[in-house]
């Protein structure tokens, strides 16, 4: 099983089967935070780029 | 004749402007990723996951990083922490089995009795022994100095509740404290080339690069993809993340699954590791010469979009130096139309450099509050004010309304030289800084030259680097970045 350049394993863990998930609750609270900031990040773009359109058009008029 | 150089002046100065344009389309992208994304497809999914962690003389920083790991919110026993030993000479074994007494029963050690040949070989000593039993459901590829949020891995495997996805990488973030200038640096650089671009990158149906510091893959993804890391590149995980794509999985990124890492602290160290990807990425440019600008009908990737941006970067200096000389061209053989040229191509960077500084601190506030100056002074201040003198259409250096005419050689002349060529000249400016830190300059004079040249420019200068080494096809050694332990995990 190891490659000739190899020493054995040291240590072997204790083979358990997982068996706690995350309550319900806590996965949709995760899930709805990290949708919540690619919204906000959504929203933030929007908004860069409203300040952008009237810095360029104050440039514009001022031109 | 003169018409014929004329055009290709014009033309050069419009490739000038491509990596600017591509980089900006990219982060127009950004925000869509709050509309498209693979969250709704996600589910609270938790394979058994294998993490390898590759260790060459690494005892500063192992120990973090397993502390970090007992600390992840991940179920009993879904997951085990593989320790590759690559023949460390420190006392990276001692650290080792230190951390298995501590935490029993968690920790596989494994040892490779000739080490040193590079992180994939490594990884793929880990990766034989996990595949060779079939416990591990899942193999999470990390760096030793890489240190994860308590939600990190769940974050990860989630999107494996879809099949169609055979890789997940995580967010980077540059943790090191204290943070010195060029961390803060690199922090900003990691909010652009990451939590900016990777999102966008998810939105376009593909994505370059996984990061090899958090990189999860599937164990039929990694099956598919041949059990195995190629080691023929510099650039192992880009390798991986193209090749999952071209089998047909998905690669995606997961930008609120946060990882922090060290990153290095001298122009030195910067310029090595960077080189190295640098290279590296060449070498996927001609690995899979067969796949820019030929999409597959199944996915996005490897079409027009994504060859552009790809090139755009990784021939950046290129593009950079063809706009100098495009301009510079210009004004000695059409000089009405230099001025407006100008204008034109460092207005739009410019505007490119506003929205996506202004943008990106939104992106990641945490980190923008740590390396706002440094997000500012990105370009660096000299391009800033290059960039500000095409805004306002000030005649550079001259005191007259006019811009000088050529061929007088003049000061004044020279000056607008100097403006014209400046996307070349700061590339040279860059190498100077490097050259002066490796000389062994004071940290404050190399930090002056650096905010004033800018740390983009360094990149870019990198990247000739690295195109130059290929061209040569000088020596390729897989060189390790040394790390110190100074990343934390946030409090």
């Amino acid at each position: 099983m190891t490659s000739p350049d190899t020493t054995p394993k040291d240590t072997m863990p204790t083979d358990t089967t997982p068996t706690d998930t995350m309550p319900a609750d806590a996965f949709d609270k995760l899930q709805s935070e990290d949708m919540a900031n690619e919204v906000r990040i959504l929203w933030s773009e929007i908004g860069i780029m409203a300040f952008l359109a009237l810095l360029v058009a104050i440039y514009f008029i001022v031109e | 004749m003169i018409d014929t150089l004329i055009t290709v002046c014009l033309g050069f100065v419009l490739l000038g402007m491509v990596p600017t344009l591509a980089t900006f389309a990219q982060f127009l992208l950004v925000g869509l990723h709050g509309r498209w994304n693979h969250y709704p497809k996600c589910a609270d999914h938790t394979p058994r996951v294998a993490f390898i962690l590759p260790a060459w003389n690494e005892a500063d920083v192992l120990g973090a990083s397993i502390d970090s790991l007992m600390g992840i919110d991940y179920p009993a026993g879904a997951w085990r922490l593989y320790i590759v030993d690559d023949a460390s000479t420190d006392n990276t074994p001692e650290v080792m089995r230190g951390k298995m007494a501590q935490y029993p029963g968690s920790v596989f050690h494994l040892r490779r009795e000739k080490g040193g040949q590079g992180k994939a070989h490594t990884l793929n000593h880990g990766i034989h022994e996990i595949l060779a039993d079939d416990w591990a459901e899942a193999i999470m590829i990390m760096d030793a100095d890489v240190l994860f949020e308590r939600t990190t891995l769940r974050r990860m495997a989630r999107h494996f509740a879809d099949p169609e996805v055979g890789g997940v990488t995580a967010y980077v973030k540059e943790g090191s404290e204290p943070a010195s200038l060029l961390s803060r640096f690199i922090a900003f650089e990691y909010v652009t080339a990451q939590a900016a671009a990777r999102r966008a990158q998810n939105v376009a149906g593909g994505i370059p690069c996984m990061a090899g510091g958090a990189q999860l893959h599937s164990r039929e993804n990694l099956l598919a993809i041949g059990g195995r890391i190629d080691t023929s590149t510099l650039a192992e995980d880009t390798y991986t993340t193209i090749k999952t794509q071209i089998c047909g999985r998905r690669a995606l990124f997961d930008p609120n699954a946060i990882v922090w890492a060290e990153e290095p602290d001298s122009l030195t160290a910067l310029w090595k590791q960077r080189l190295r990807w640098g290279r590296g990425n060449l070498q996927i440019t001609m690995a899979f010469r067969d796949l820019w600008f030929r999409p597959s009908r199944s996915a996005h990737f490897g079409n027009v979009a994504f060859g552009v941006l790809w090139f755009s970067i990784a021939l950046m200096p290129v593009f950079m130096i063809l706009g100098s000389v495009g301009l510079v061209g210009l004004f000695y053989l059409w000089p009405p139309w230099a001025p407006l040229a100008f204008s034109v191509l460092w207005s739009v960077t410019f505007l490119s450099y506003l929205f996506q500084t202004l943008y990106s601190f939104l992106i990641d506030p945490q980190a923008a509050r740590r390396a706002w100056f440094e997000g500012l002074a990105f370009p660096g201040l000299l391009s800033v004010g290059v960039m500000i003198l095409a805004v306002l259409r000030l005649t550079p250096f001259t005191a007259t309304a006019g811009w000088p005419a050529p061929g007088q050689w003049s000061w004044g002349e020279i000056g607008v030289l100097v403006v014209l060529s400046w996307s070349a000249l700061s590339t040279l400016a860059a190498w100077g800084v490097y050259r002066v830190d490796r000389a062994g300059a004071p940290k404050w004079l190399r930090n002056i030259l650096l905010v004033l040249v800018g740390y983009g420019p360094l990149l870019c200068a990198i990247s000739l680097g690295a195109i130059i080494g290929q061209l040569r096809s000088s020596d390729l050694k897989w060189d390790k970045t040394v790390k110190s332990g100074k990343a934390r995990l946030p409090t």
